[in-house]
């Protein structure tokens, strides 16, 4: 996003950089602040104090920049504004953070990021110094992905603490955070983040130029970076990983993947996403491998239940009743007996009241969440069953389908599983086996199809160079582990000796 | 070009489904609504031989049976609590089915169907008749037992052991399952069954259920019962030739054809020891290996090799009968009973000129090539076929003790 161009349509006079071309700039707004003061005993150089009130430590601003600018001889005895400027660049204040600035949109732009600006109007220059003093939330331990043996620190609203937390992590000199601006209205600092000489140089600049290339209104959640960058658009599934925990960005960013934090926002995008990469948790490398390996294994299968088990129960139950073992048959057939509704209709109408419940379990303030929870799982399942409007059958399948969706490590994943699921459902309910086989390649036939930043999405599953699978299903023990994975084709390929 | 894949592959699903373009979708039914038929039997119409008889026994739902055990059981066929039978007849198992829909709530599914028992007058008429439309059903199980009613027909079978406390479907699964016990029957699949019947030259054996009024004491291997009713015995094998049933083998015929065939997994053999008393062998092990002399392209005779391993578990006389002498004295009895089953097999078969044993089939698969040169005259040869016989007995283990108890307090 060019600064400029949001002042472009402004004369030459208006764009020079004095108090009333920012006062007409900044408006009327009442938390804008702007203060006259002079220096010297006869006060004869004359500033202007800017900031934005609640952006800012004005204790910073009295202690720091003030008081030595009114106090010390140093300054009082300067005639000249240009003299000033001179002497707080050659670093006669003793503070650090402190820039000069020549144009208005540097100065504004400055100014609403949190800074207080000194300007002089006679030379049309101003002195911008970093006060940034606005409240911000602490760091806190992750709310949605949450681990027993790990890191529990997670990004918050602010972006430099953000970037602070990684560069606390990954300490390489290699680090690179490239910052843009994007967002017509909320001029949003978004930060690239990747490390240089290993990340695909491709990749970052790929990033960097979608990205940069964004002309829209507002940057307030991750959508609007997320829809706007990927390749496939008509798709449920997730092609960017998302985190709040700062380890597993850092773990990807080490990788070869590349990081974008955002601020305001508390999450870390990792791009690209694959769909192997979300059936992966940070604990995975905190445990014994071989636990690890059962735990993705169980995982794997139960991204199969979640899609698959409610349309394999109408399949069965409806049009192939010879699979099941006889006994199975008749127990089912007596649940089923009183039940005014189709298996699918019932089916169905689990899956909607499953997902009304989540809804609310979500919207709702915690402790209510978890009362809907035992009044939707327990009360209304129960009175469900006892009022015959659904087979015991059918909860059990829900119930199972809806806690192996759970155990999803990615909420974007589940969610697209969740979705695919009805889908499935409803081929099941038209022609069994067959429709849930059809369903199931047109999924496979999606997710094929799906490219995020020159990435297959199936990889390592689809095309793959022998070393891949060795953090797949199985997770192998770290000392095997020693290549980053070939689809991102990074600079430095070999991870350990 | 993805659209076009699309339909290729969605036309390519649906059409391998084997369905006509009308019907391409599965028939969609809700469990609750089936008939699950259990146990079918099979036999000639009631009063036209040319039809078919059919006698469907089925589980009833829950529902029907608490109002059957409440006392309310209503209609044609209701015997017990738990177990309903439906009887129908028509010019084709086909027909006979739908019939029979008709006159049931339920929508009759036979994918659940355990076993079918052909009756003895229709397997001795026609088994191919009854066949195709077992084979060809698609709801069919091709694992479905094969049973022959011995001496019956299959419907009054069914009925009247569905006077017994026992549910006829599980007996006939206690059947399937625990035929090698004694090993002195067998277990028949669909599957094998639709096999064999293609081999015009290999014998079929189908086991045989029969039907035995008890009255007293039970007859040894079976279960007592009460006084009075009805059991149900596996006993034997029916033995089917060019597609129809020609006799049954007992007890000690069916287990020498299930040793020259390798069927043979567990059982018993009694015999005397030394001293005159009975002891007991549990077969652990009854392999037989074949082997064909051949003159020129003319198979001269066959060679049965027979390996028999055996546990000692009873003995009743007081000796001490694990010595050296007495147990090669156990060896040449139990070879004896072997030699026993087995000729009877070989008899039986030579007499029924009906290959059961396998011995075609075997040189089919040793020689190929000679087979086709004695193939067209196998059933002149193989009632004459000279076969020679070599058991090696062993009796292996005692289990806890060598010698019986008391013995040493005799001493």
């Amino acid at each position: 996003m060019n600064f400029r161009k949001l002042f472009k349509k402004k004369s030459k006079d208006k764009t020079s950089l004095s108090t009333a071309n920012l006062k007409d700039t900044l408006g009327s707004s009442d938390d804008v602040v702007f203060s006259d003061f002079h220096i010297g005993v006869s006060g004869r150089v004359d500033m202007t104090l800017l900031y934005i009130d609640g952006m800012v430590n004005t204790n910073l601003i009295n202690d720091f920049v003030l008081k030595p600018l009114l106090t010390v001889e140093q300054f009082t005895k300067l005639h000249k504004s240009k003299d000033v400027v001179n002497q707080i660049e050659e670093g006669r204040l003793y503070f650090a953070s402190h820039k000069v600035v020549k144009t208005i949109d540097d100065c504004t732009q400055d100014v609403i990021m949190g800074n207080v600006a000194i300007i002089f109007d006679d030379i049309n220059t101003a002195i911008i110094f970093d006060v940034k003093g606005y409240d911000k939330r602490s760091i806190t331990e992750p709310s949605g992905e949450n681990v027993l043996k790990g890191a529990k620190d997670t990004f918050i609203e602010v972006l430099r603490t953000n970037t602070a937390q990684v560069r606390r992590k990954v300490s390489t000199s290699n680090l690179r955070i490239k910052q843009l601006v994007v967002g017509r209205q909320t001029l949003t600092h978004i930060a690239i983040v990747y490390i240089e000489g290993l990340t695909n140089k491709e990749l970052v600049d790929e990033v960097i130029n979608r990205i940069s290339s964004l002309d829209i209104d507002e940057v307030v959640s991750i959508g609007f970076i997320e829809e706007y960058i990927v390749d496939n658009k008509i798709t449920a599934f997730p092609l960017i990983a998302s985190t709040e925990r700062t380890d597993k960005f850092c773990a990807n960013i080490i990788s070869g993947r590349v990081g974008v934090l955002i601020d305001g926002l508390p999450i870390g995008l990792i791009i690209p996403g694959v769909l192997n990469q979300f059936l992966q948790a940070p604990e995975d490398y905190s445990q014994n491998f071989i636990v690890s390996s059962a735990i993705r294994v169980m995982r794997f299968g139960l991204m199969f239940v979640t899609l698959l088990l409610p349309g394999l129960y109408i399949s069965v139950i409806t049009f192939h009743q010879e699979m099941i073992p006889t006994d199975l048959a008749l127990a089912i057939a007596a649940s089923e007996a009183g039940v005014p509704f189709p298996t699918f209709v019932e089916v169905m109408m689990m899956l909607i009241a499953f997902e009304i419940l989540i809804e609310a379990g979500i919207r709702l303030p915690r402790t209510i969440g978890n009362a809907v929870s035992i009044l939707g799982a327990l009360v209304v399942g129960e009175a469900a069953v006892s009022a015959k409007l659904v087979s015991p059958g059918v909860v059990i399948i829900i119930a199972l389908a809806g806690i192996a969706t759970f155990t999803m490590p990615n909420q974007d994943l589940s969610n697209a599983l969740r979705l695919w699921r009805f889908l499935l459902v409803i081929f099941s309910s038209i022609a069994g086996l067959v429709g849930l086989s059809v369903g199931s390649l047109l999924l496979l036939f999606h997710l094929c199809t799906i490219e995020t930043f020159g990435v297959p999405y199936l990889i390592p599953f689809v095309s793959h160079e022998g070393t891949e699978y060795k953090d797949t299903i199985f997770r192998f023990p770290l000392y095997l582990n020693k290549y980053r994975p070939d689809e991102l084709k990074v600079q430095n390929k070999r991870r350990q000796r | 070009m993805r659209k076009r894949l699309l339909l290729l592959i969605i036309s390519i699903t649906l059409g391998l489904c084997g369905c006509k373009l009308s019907t391409y979708l599965p028939r969609r039914a809700e469990i609750d609504r089936l008939e699950f038929i259990r146990i079918i039997g099979i036999d000639k119409g009631s009063k036209d031989s040319e039809d078919i008889k059919i006698t469907m026994l089925y589980l009833p739902h829950e529902e029907e049976s608490k109002e059957q055990s409440q006392g309310n059981s209503g209609g044609q066929a209701g015997q017990q609590a738990n177990v309903s039978t439906m009887v129908s007849e028509g010019k084709t198992i086909s027909e006979a089915i739908k019939k029979a829909q008709m006159e049931s709530s339920r929508e009759i599914f036979l994918g659940h169907v355990f076993g079918v028992i052909i009756g003895d007058e229709a397997a001795k008429e026609d088994l191919n008749k009854y066949m195709d439309f077992i084979s060809r059903g698609i709801e069919f199980r091709l694992n479905n037992n094969m049973y022959i009613a011995k001496g019956m027909d299959a419907g009054e079978l069914i009925m009247k052991s569905s006077q017994s406390e026992d549910f006829l479907s599980d007996i006939v699964e206690h059947f399937s399952k625990n035929y090698n016990i004694t090993s002195t029957s067998g277990n028949k699949k669909l599957i094998e069954l639709m096999g064999e019947l293609d081999d015009k030259n290999k014998g079929v054996v189908i086991p045989a259920i029969a039907l035995i009024e008890k009255k007293g004491e039970a007859p040894q291997g079976e279960a007592k019962d009460k006084e009075g009713k009805a059991v149900l015995k596996l006993d034997g094998y029916g033995i089917i030739k060019n597609g129809k049933l020609i006799d049954y083998a007992d007890e000690d015929v069916s287990t020498g054809i299930n040793i020259l065939n390798n069927k043979y997994v567990s059982g018993n053999i009694t015999i005397t020891d030394p001293y005159g008393q009975e002891v007991n062998l549990e077969v652990i092990e009854l392999l037989s290996e074949k082997t064909y002399r051949f003159s020129g392209d003319n198979i001269e005779s066959v060679t049965l090799k027979i390996i028999v391993n055996s546990n000692l578990d009873e003995q009743h006389s007081r000796e001490d009968i694990y010595t050296k002498e007495n147990l090669e004295y156990l060896f040449m009895e139990q070879a004896e009973v072997v030699k026993k089953d087995v000729y009877g097999a070989i008899e039986f078969a030579k007499d029924n000129n009906v290959d059961v044993l396998g011995f075609g089939r075997d040189i089919f698969r040793k020689h190929p090539i000679r087979w086709e040169k004695v193939e067209a005259q196998w059933d002149s040869i193989f009632p004459n076929l000279q076969v020679d016989l070599d058991v090696k007995s062993r009796v292996v283990r005692t289990y806890d003790i060598t010698q019986p108890n008391r013995m040493k307090g005799m001493e």
